[in-house]
């Protein structure tokens, strides 16, 4: 079993300490690199690990230290490392599960990253209904800065660093970057437009990265390691690394858990226990809510970026969400879009007011009064809305509506004909959203 | 911002960083709003008028500024709730284990409708987003601990709100 985000452990399941973590070889890497590695060495070091961003997009992370201009280039002015723990892509539970357990590798992933860009400051972002895990995290960082890890001389050398912890006012549009940035200077979590990019102007304008919790907790065994024995971790040939699975809806035992990446969904679907009551599996829903169904057929796919996207769908943020025989899927994608047009934050009008309409129409086809025009008009709703709008929210949550039309359309045609819904927990859904 | 960012600073070079380039005054005391509404929250329950006005103030900006981002947010109130705001989780993966009933049923327990004050003025219960503890599906939050996986079970739902009604459920 291979775990390296998660190799330390806290007593009693408690968050592992700063001694805990040292005795999982923690802050070696931070060491070696100091002593031996220039920064560039550690951009080269995350692009031949192949380490690809684990928050949902999995653009490769060494070429995204590579935008920001260091040395000569730089202007000597602060730059930022902010981290994204915003973790609200519903289905998504593993940036929890990495804070809880192991908080130190994400200091040391985020003195890594630092260095490797020339940082002069680290800040953590974090929805604020993780009250315990923000607590954990600055218990973390208050350890780390008795010890002289961080602070006014990180590990005895003339350079500052310090990390901030920003509880956030809560909206899921505040895990987009850019928007995430216009939340952190205590604006509305508006997304910015695009370029300038925030390697060249983010947080008040200077340089910075915006890193998910993984994929920073990545970064100190690539550095310990190698960037060889980081690929060498993964299932599949393409693939790097490990990561934080999760399975949570129709699961017998729903849990976060850490595999080699390219771990097929049979594989850890049969660890979670299978489905809820030995039902059969209707279908999975990837990677969080912006994602396209997955059917049996797609149960020995390797859970990893390329191959998940070849067959349609995207691996996101690799927690997956179980619908059962007895699981709607109209119904499904109808939960994620009355999410989606919820936390849509108003700013593109595609967005705004073509989700809602969504949501009618999906009301309408899953409470039995929906035509077969609807079901052509919704099709042609999500594609309308996906390309037009201003960030990536509403192209996500065209995602499962594109799935749903790809693996579902019977059942969607079913709900029509019938003018109902062919799937029994009807009654007691329907009383509750009246 | 961290007392670092303030006192000497020096980059991975040993160079002194120029500061001058980062964040002023204004950005520095704008960046605490949220904080300061939810303070504001903690101690009153919600952000009424005078309130927002102060923390515009105090993080200078005009009371419009503020109110923006105190009306952006899903867990900052701009109108009463109850002493304590239970928040049921009715994104997908709760969804798909009974999150409906779970609402309607401490709903009917407390005799309010999602966004009501119970009559005591003790507790409101709001939906919101996924949580992020989908693996104890469905679950709720109230006050800073999250309750699940919990089921459609009466009792147990009396017995739980009688916890948090006596704030007896921290953990």
């Amino acid at each position: 079993m291979t775990q390296v985000l998660l190799a330390a452990r806290g007593k009693n399941g408690a968050p592992a300490s700063l001694d805990e973590y040292r005795a999982a070889d923690g802050y070696q890497a931070l060491e070696r690199a100091l002593k031996d590695m220039k920064p560039a060495d550690l951009v080269q070091m995350a692009k031949d690990s192949g380490l690809r961003g684990r928050g949902g997009a999995g653009f490769p992370s060494g070429m995204k230290w590579s935008f920001v201009a260091t040395g000569e280039k730089a202007d000597g002015g602060p730059k930022y490392l902010v981290v994204n723990a915003d973790e609200m892509e519903p289905g998504t539970f593993k940036d929890r599960v990495m804070i809880e357990r192991n908080p130190h590798i994400l200091i040391e992933g985020i003195l890594l990253a630092a260095y490797g860009m020339e940082m002069t400051d680290g800040f953590v972002f974090i929805r604020r209904e993780y009250f315990k895990q923000a607590d954990i995290l600055e218990r973390a960082i208050a350890e780390a800065r008795a010890a002289g890890i961080l602070g006014s001389s990180v590990m005895g050398r003339k350079w500052t660093f310090d990390i901030m912890v920003h509880r956030s006012g809560g909206r899921y549009i505040c895990g987009e970057e850019t928007a995430l940035l216009n939340a952190f200077e205590g604006r509305k979590a508006q997304p910015r437009a695009k370029p300038p990019f925030p390697a060249v102007r983010g947080l008040w304008g200077r340089p910075t990265t915006v890193h998910n919790v993984e994929t920073l907790g990545c970064v100190p065994g690539i550095v310990r390691n190698g960037a060889a024995w980081f690929k060498g971790l993964a299932r599949n040939p393409e693939g790097a690394g490990t990561k934080l699975y999760g399975g949570s809806g129709a699961l017998e035992r729903p849990m976060c858990i850490e595999r080699p990446i390219g771990t097929t969904l049979r594989e850890l679907m049969a660890e979670m226990g299978g489905v809820k009551g030995g039902k059969k599996l209707l279908g999975v829903i990837p990677g969080g809510a912006s994602t396209a169904f997955l059917t049996p057929e797609h149960l020995d796919v390797p859970l990893d970026f390329d191959p998940v996207a070849r067959v349609g769908s995207r691996l996101g943020t690799g927690t997956f969400i179980v619908f059962s025989e007895d699981d709607c899927p109209v119904h499904g994608t109808l939960n994620l879009q009355r999410f989606f047009a919820r936390e849509s934050c108003g700013f593109c009008t595609p967005c705004r007011d073509g989700l809602p309409y969504g949501v009618s129409i999906l009301e309408r086809i899953e409470n039995g009064a929906g035509s077969m025009q609807d079901l052509e008009w919704l099709d042609h709703l999500y594609r309308t809305i996906g390309p037009n709008s201003f960030c990536a929210l509403a192209a996500g949550a065209a995602e499962p509506v594109k799935g749903l039309y790809q693996h579902f359309r019977p059942i969607l045609e079913e709900h029509v004909k019938l003018g109902r819904c062919p799937f029994p927990k009807r009654a007691a859904r329907e009383v509750a959203h009246a | 911002m961290s007392e670092a960012n303030t006192g000497p600073h020096f980059d991975i070079h040993g160079n002194a960083v120029k500061l001058e380039l980062g964040p002023d005054e204004k950005a520095r005391a704008r960046e605490k709003i949220v904080d300061v509404l939810w303070s504001i929250q903690q101690k009153k329950g919600w952000i009424d008028d005078e309130s927002l006005k102060a923390a515009a103030v105090e993080c200078m900006l005009s009371p419009q500024e503020a109110d923006e981002v105190a009306t952006f947010y899903n867990l900052l109130f701009r109108r009463p709730v109850g002493k304590r705001v239970v928040f049921v989780c009715d994104s997908i993966s709760c969804e798909l284990t009974g999150s409906a009933m779970l609402m309607q049923n401490l709903c009917s327990e407390l005799n309010v409708k999602p966004g009501e004050i119970t009559e005591d003025g003790e507790l409101t219960v709001l939906p919101i987003v996924c949580l992020g503890h989908c693996e104890r599906a469905p679950c709720l939050l109230a006050g800073e601990t999250v309750h699940g996986p919990l089921t459609a079970d009466r009792e147990a739902m009396r017995e739980l709100v009688a916890k948090i009604r006596t704030r007896k459920d921290a953990g």
